[in-house]
């Protein structure tokens, strides 16, 4: 089934070396995901820096490092 | 039917004419006043505006300076792979994208802009940052990124907006661009980002490219992309 595209508001049917293309952004975007996703994953969880002071502060470094874990083995590197 | 055959027509305790026809289908009205509007009595300069001052008389002015002016709407009806926004971005310092109620054909994705020279895509010297975690760099120089966290995430689709503006398309420069955008992840919570990246080149920018990763645009929401010229001076 042939993909479009809006070029200028006009919706026009894509060439074959643009759906070759447009096949290959996909591929690399689902293979960029597949390597790195677990690091946006992982920033996105682990707590900011002024909890992870505080908790560092009240609970000590293996207080830190067992929640920081916990967010790592969540988002396992593949 | 009746027709009355004249050259000038004057009132009877006027000294001069008030209508005079010239023969060949037209006439000059020596008014200054017609239907209470009170017209300038001499040219302005080129490209000067008429403007009221609401009483009815009209004078000549400069148009504003500062304004900005729509170029191009790119309404999203059908499915599309991607859209693409041809510009010469060489008559405004500062351009200016809306993205109105875009949504992707699939969750958990990410919004892209490449810029197109005239080669077309640029696939290289793309970077971009988002202000997620005191300032997320996104070292894939293959386009730029426009949101930090998927759209939608495990939800079904969801609307993206944003706000982008733009310069430096010219040959040698630096396209760079700052911007909000705002979308849903999957707790329903609103995300947003402020967004900014660069492209170094030695072509001039001519287009804008956008499109998402593993997903295309979808032609339910009557999304938009909104191109407008941003003047300074």
């Amino acid at each position: 089934m042939p993909n479009f595209h809006y070029v200028n508001n006009e919706l026009v049917q894509l060439t074959d070396a643009e759906e070759a293309a447009f096949k290959a952004d996909q591929d690399r975007h689902a293979a960029d995901i597949a390597a790195n996703g677990y690091k946006e994953d992982r920033a996105s969880e682990y707590p900011s820096v002024v909890d992870q002071l505080d908790l560092i502060y009240h609970s000590g470094i293996d207080a830190w490092k067992a929640k920081i874990k916990e967010t790592k083995d969540k988002y396992p590197k593949p | 039917m009746s027709r009355i055959l004249v050259d000038q027509v004057r009132s009877n305790s006027a000294s001069g004419d008030a209508i005079t026809l010239d023969g060949n289908g037209k006439c000059a009205i020596n008014a200054t006043t017609i239907n209470s509007l009170t017209f300038p009595t001499s040219d302005g300069s080129a490209n000067q505006l008429i403007k009221t001052d609401g009483s009815g008389a009209l004078s000549f002015v400069a148009p504003p300076s500062g304004n900005i002016k729509h170029i191009s709407t790119t309404s999203i009806t059908s499915t599309s792979s991607d859209i693409i926004i041809s510009n010469a971005f060489n008559e405004y310092p500062v351009y200016r994208i809306y993205l109105l109620n875009v949504r992707c054909t699939s969750s958990n994705r990410d919004l892209y802009m490449r810029a197109r020279d005239s080669g077309g895509d640029m696939t290289s010297l793309h970077r971009s940052r988002a202000s997620h975690n005191l300032g997320y760099n996104f070292s894939n120089s293959s386009e730029f990124r426009l949101n930090y966290q998927a759209t939608g995430d495990t939800l079904s689709q969801i609307d993206f907006f944003g706000e982008i503006n733009l310069t430096g398309f010219a040959a040698n420069k630096t396209l760079r661009y700052t911007g909000l955008t705002s979308y849903q992840q999957d707790d329903g919570d609103p995300e947003g980002d402020f967004i900014n990246g660069c492209c170094d080149r030695s072509e001039a920018v001519v287009g804008l490219k956008f499109y998402w990763s593993g997903g295309s645009f979808s032609g339910s929401t009557d999304g938009k992309i909104i191109l407008y010229g941003v003047n300074n001076a």
